[in-house]
């Protein structure tokens, strides 16, 4: 099974089958507009047309995997260095992603970028807190009292000061 | 057309429009240098900042932004071979050898001054160009434009290489499907899932920021560029970049290649979907092929022809990818496309009626292209080593700087947290796909057109009483259908063609 998937043109033309199929049911149950009927157009149509044709294409693409000897395997791609830090990162962005409510602009951001500076291997720490910190209340600075935008200071701050 | 240029003159020349071009070139130099970053990116990164102006100068700076990065990705494709843009890497070619030769401050000079001709050169012909399209397209009924969004869709999948089409038209086809969530012309929500967030569709802004600015950030994490950036950064401290000047020889020496490849650069950045690299290879092809014997031997070594040709053929060729926008309304590219999104958020529509509805838009983006020639040329090339020196922060700040900057330019347009996480969905999303090696930008385009692409084919099946008969009745809709039945299957026949040659020949 997996030396199936080994093949990027076919992993790929296997994830947007499986979107296209999720794609077409749900399009499926996109309600009617009476008026729409009289041209033979409703609001399904185009979904219904697009996702025939990207299943058919999908399907093409996985046929043709077998035969072309020009598409590299997925297993190349674990060669990289990269995959721990990236894979961090993402989870990092997750976490600031999901605390931005909670911890408000200013300290949400600087300590995603102060985590994020060294995760990918600053070790310079007040350099740092003072790239991640001086950007980020520059550009709050900027932002609130030059733009004159709102940005939220985080539930946190609020319990914090009631 | 006189009176045209005047006004865009009269708007290009404000204070604040230039200080727009000024900005954007210097935002778009840096961030065009950034290996893995192109113009794509860099105007992607600057949509957020242009929300607050009126369309005009929001435009002009994202013209600033895109001329400045294709700059950018010259400069470090010729100081340290990397190649910022895939435009720049036959600059590359004879650039970096004519630099590591101890002449950088003559090839950056070289590029410059080819930038400036072909770009010049490159607008002139769009002033002309633009208007008399334009004239003609307006005779055209939504049945024409169905078609040419169908042409724009396809015609980007056609040129995206060996091994790619299929996998180009898939993407399109999944950018279309993209665009279809959220209320339909009708009234209808479609693919909402009942969830709030989506009853207005995928904001474009997520959409580009996500696939672009997002996934190159982290794909240069996962291609651990850390340590070539430092070396990189070594590399630059020993450029010398010595003089600016050229020679009357060179001078002489490179005007008609600059001439021949403008024109040409300027017509393949016409056709939606060549673009810039491929104007840029053809460029350097042709004047090898045209050169002497004596200067074909310096091809690859640092011949100032060899330099010149690609960067004016590919600064042509991106003024040339103004005209189907400006006048039809449909991208020639992912960076054009990237810019239709941003005029249509602005309630700008792009297209035939944009010069006569928005005459100051129009004119004045075309002015202002020239301006940023200008200011490339003239403030740009003398800072350059100055800005090279920029390259130098290490990616460790610049990685996550750039992937906060691009979480906080969609923050900072809808104020909504939900949709910074759709954003990382997208995002790795985009990554995944970009690993798999499938191309976004079709992706990206299919989306943009695929709002309109529908509300044409609507409009038309309700002037033609709901039969379909419009798709060969109408003479020009039935002529660009046929054009774009050839743009797919002629690429696709060549592929074939070559396959069944060398295994005949085998």
């Amino acid at each position: 099974m997996m030396h199936f998937f080994d093949n990027k043109d076919r992993l790929g033309a296997f994830i947007l089958l499986v979107f296209s199929l999720i794609y077409l049911r749900s399009s499926m149950d996109i309600p009617l507009d009476p008026f729409d009927s009289e041209i033979g157009f409703t609001s399904r149509s185009l979904p219904m047309f697009l996702s025939v044709s990207a299943i058919f294409i999908s399907i093409l693409l996985v046929f043709f995997s077998f035969y072309d000897s020009s598409a590299k395997p997925v297993s190349d791609e674990f060669s990289h260095i990269g995959w721990k830090p990236m894979l961090t990162l993402i989870l990092l962005m997750a976490v600031y992603v999901t605390t931005f409510n909670y911890l408000g602009f200013v300290l949400a951001s600087a300590l995603f970028l102060q985590i994020a500076f060294m995760l990918l291997g600053e070790r310079r720490l007040i350099l740092s807190v003072c790239v991640s910190l001086g950007l980020i209340l520059f550009l709050w600075f900027i932002l609130t009292q030059v733009f004159g935008l709102y940005l939220d200071s985080g539930m946190l701050y609020r319990e914090l000061r009631s | 057309m006189l009176e045209g240029i005047l006004i865009g003159l009269n708007t290009a020349f404000t204070p604040i429009n230039l200080m727009m071009v000024l900005i954007g070139c210097f935002a778009g130099t840096f961030i065009g240098m950034l290996p893995g970053l192109g113009p794509v990116s860099a105007i992607a990164l600057m949509i957020p900042i242009t929300y607050g102006l009126d369309p005009a100068s929001g435009l002009i700076l994202i013209a600033g932004v895109y001329y400045g990065a294709v700059f950018g990705g010259s400069t470090s494709a010729i100081l340290i071979n990397a190649p910022g843009v895939s435009g720049a890497v036959a600059t590359a070619f004879d650039g970096y050898p004519m630099a590591q030769s101890g002449h950088a401050g003559k090839a950056l000079a070289i590029a410059a001054y080819s930038s400036f001709a072909g770009g010049t050169i490159g607008a002139v012909l769009l002033l002309l160009f633009v208007p008399f399209l334009a004239s003609i397209s307006l005779s055209f009924q939504s049945s024409e434009y169905f078609a040419l969004m169908v042409f724009g869709c396809t015609a980007v999948a056609a040129f995206s290489g060996e091994g790619q089409v299929i996998k180009a038209i898939l993407m399109t086809l999944v950018g279309l499907m993209l665009a279809t969530i959220g209320e339909d012309p009708s009234g209808a929500q479609r693919l909402t899932f009942g969830n709030p967030d989506l009853s207005d569709g995928i904001s474009f802004l997520l959409l580009s920021m996500a696939t672009f600015a997002l996934a190159e950030a982290l794909s240069v994490v996962l291609k651990g560029k850390s340590k070539s950036n430092q070396n990189e950064s070594q590399q630059l401290t020993k450029v010398n970049f010595n003089s600016l000047k050229l020679t009357r020889r060179e001078v002489n020496e490179i005007a008609a290649p600059v001439g021949r490849s403008s024109l040409l650069g300027f017509l393949v950045g016409i056709l939606p979907g060549a673009g810039a690299t491929i104007a840029s290879f053809l460029g350097y092809g042709m004047e090898r092929n045209l050169a002497s014997a004596d200067q074909k031997k310096q091809f690859g070594k640092g011949s100032a022809i060899g330099l010149a040709a690609p960067e004016t053929a590919n600064n042509a060729a991106s003024t040339g990818s103004f005209v189907p926008l400006l006048t039809l309304g449909i991208p020639g590219s992912a960076t054009t496309a990237i810019m239709l999104g941003a005029l249509l958020s602005y309630g700008v529509q792009p297209g035939p009626r944009l010069f006569i509805d928005n005459p100051t838009v129009f004119w004045s983006v075309i002015v202002s292209m020239y301006v940023g020639n200008i200011i490339l040329l003239v403030l740009n090339l003398p800072l350059i080593p100055y800005i090279a020196r920029l390259l130098q922060v290490p990616s460790q700040f610049l990685t996550p700087i750039i992937l906060f900057l691009s979480l906080m330019g969609v923050y900072l347009v809808s104020f909504n947290p939900a949709e910074l996480s759709i954003m990382l969905v997208v995002g790795v999303v985009a990554l995944a796909f970009r690993i798999l090696d499938y191309p976004l930008a079709p992706m990206l385009l299919g989306f943009i057109l695929g709002g309109m692409l529908e509300d044409n084919l609507r409009r038309a099946l309700l002037i033609w009483d709901g039969t379909y008969d419009f798709l060969w009745q109408r003479p020009i809709t039935a002529s660009i259908l046929l054009v774009t039945v050839a743009t797919l299957l002629i690429p696709s026949l060549m592929t074939l063609y070559k396959r069944l040659a060398r295994q005949v020949s085998q």
